[in-house]
């Protein structure tokens, strides 16, 4: 499996305005790398320039020192889910990319349901169903199950957590901090205190610039100003008072919520 | 940069629909068959751009497109250049500008008629088969259908190919059954969709009361102008005196 993934000088233009960049960043497996930034900073134009589906793009993509090519390597879910459906069933969207590579049918279906009940929906209520008929939720759930059940080298989500309810939430950070050991994965995010604790750092796009923080630099920066960058109000507020030491602790709301009930117990 | 109708205010857009479609009908008839060389051609697509410029026309997507045709034009030259033996590049380039000619014309009609006008002007143009009895109006509807959704069509097979390269699915193309092989998995979705989003468009056109057998009133009348009138002649002198000239 490849460790990391190079962006040098990496400029992204929008008919032929300029949207971001000089990039320069690695992003290497083993944990998640997040990319923010404000609506129109370039996130998903990045994750879209990677996957080789915008070619307005100056500058190089490596994998391993080698230039990279996006070829059946990459997988790119959309920050729509339905953009990424066209099949009649859940079934066959999940199926598609195994069937594409050609095993047999029968061991595919049994490698899809088990995949689709990983990301937490019931295979035997949803295989037959049109993914257009779902919920919000659930669209999202098997567009991320239909993207990476191949699990190619480079895993890119864009927004996944948007329409995911809590626990789903949970779940998701859970499969990726998993996916994050072998395979490289970037995530575009507008609430990234969900997924700190598991990533490595953080590529900031604004003001057409793009600056890479390590996440304690990230919290610290975010924390002292909001207009650096807006993390919940709660999440600023408890951890201020560690401004002063070297690491930030990882919280999100479960140990927000566990601290509170040891303390009302 | 597809070739749409882009509104703009104009003398060109504000023309007839049935004169537009006929000036382009007659500039079509005059770059594809009119025996003449390479500079009365030259003219009158020169022509052809100058009154489109006059009257607005954004030119640059019919100019892109060309390139979409790059190809063709190159063959149809070099086919036509060496019709006589050795190559003769005046030869080459008449052929290559008939066709440039033509393809100019017909963008233009696209860029500067609405989706009601080409509604009006292909009913105009069916009207004599209702003499036999043919459903003249369905027959305009299901053409300006076809033109209206072949854009949407277009788009939604990026959409399912993009779709499918981002799980990871290698698209091979090659030749011959392997090139047909590969496109299967792209065509029976498009079709599939197609056909559902047929649906959902009959459907919409009944809920807001289209029926086939009951006849319209329209909510657009366009009445012939002499200014009209004034440009069809001005196009077939143009034609005319290149003609002869």
């Amino acid at each position: 499996m490849p460790e990391d993934l190079h962006l040098e000088k990496l400029e992204l233009f929008y008919q032929r305005q300029k949207v971001c960049g000089p990039i320069n960043c690695r992003f290497s497996r083993g944990k998640i790398n997040l990319v923010v930034g404000r609506a129109g900073s370039g996130k998903s134009t990045l994750l879209k320039a990677i996957a080789g589906f915008h070619n307005e793009v100056k500058g190089s993509i490596s994998l391993d020192s080698q230039v990279f090519q996006a070829d059946g390597n990459i997988a790119l879910a959309f920050q729509n889910p339905e953009n990424l459906f066209f099949n009649p069933t859940v079934g066959e969207e999940v199926c598609f990319a195994l069937n594409q590579k050609g095993q047999s049918r029968d061991s595919n279906e049994e490698i899809g349901k088990k995949w689709l009940e990983r990301w937490g929906l019931d295979a035997q209520k949803y295989w037959h169903k049109h993914p257009l008929e779902l919920s919000g939720g659930e669209k999202r759930k098997v567009a991320l199950s239909a993207c990476t059940v191949l699990l190619p080298p480079v895993i890119m989500l864009d927004e996944p957590l948007a329409g995911l309810d809590y626990a789903g939430q949970l779940k998701l950070v859970e499969i990726l901090e998993e996916i994050a050991c072998d395979h490289i994965v970037l995530l575009v995010t507008h609430d990234p205190e969900l997924l700190l604790p598991i990533s490595s750092g953080i590529l900031f796009l604004q003001n057409e610039e793009a600056d890479y923080y390590e996440i304690n630099q990230f919290i610290r920066n975010a924390v002292s100003s909001s207009d650096f960058y807006p993390l919940p109000k709660w999440y600023c507020q408890a951890l201020r008072p560690f401004d002063g030491i070297r690491e930030f602790p990882m919280i999100n709301a479960a140990s927000v919520h566990e601290f509170l009930q040891k303390k009302v117990e | 940069m597809l070739i749409t109708f882009s509104p703009k205010e104009s003398f060109l857009y504000s023309i007839n629909p049935v004169i537009k479609g006929l000036i382009t009908l007659f500039l079509i008839i005059a770059f594809s068959v009119i025996a003449s060389g390479p500079v009365e051609l030259g003219i009158l697509l020169a022509t052809v751009v100058i009154f489109s410029l006059l009257g607005r026309v954004d030119l640059l997507p019919i100019i892109f497109s060309l390139r979409k045709i790059f190809f063709l034009l190159f063959i149809v030259g070099l086919i036509q250049g060496f019709s006589q033996g050795e190559f003769d590049f005046l030869l080459a380039l008449e052929a290559i500008l008939r066709i440039v000619g033509v393809f100019f014309s017909a963008g233009i009609f696209v860029t500067i008629s609405s989706q009601t006008e080409l509604m009006y002007f292909w009913e105009q143009t069916f009207r004599p088969l209702a003499l036999f009895g043919l459903p003249a109006r369905e027959l305009a509807l299901v053409m300006v259908i076809a033109v209206r959704f072949l854009p949407v069509i277009l788009s939604e097979i990026d959409r399912i190919r993009i779709a499918q390269m981002a799980r990871g699915a290698k698209l091979s193309g090659g030749f011959g059954l392997s090139a047909v092989k590969s496109l299967l998995p792209l065509m029976i979705p498009t079709l599939s969709l197609a056909i559902v989003r047929a649906g959902d468009l009959a459907l919409a056109m009944e809920a807001r009361g289209y029926c086939v057998s009951r006849s319209r009133t329209r909510f657009r009348h366009y009445r012939v102008e002499f200014i009209d009138l004034l440009g069809l002649l001005l196009c077939l002198g143009i034609i005319f005196a290149l003609m002869k000239f």
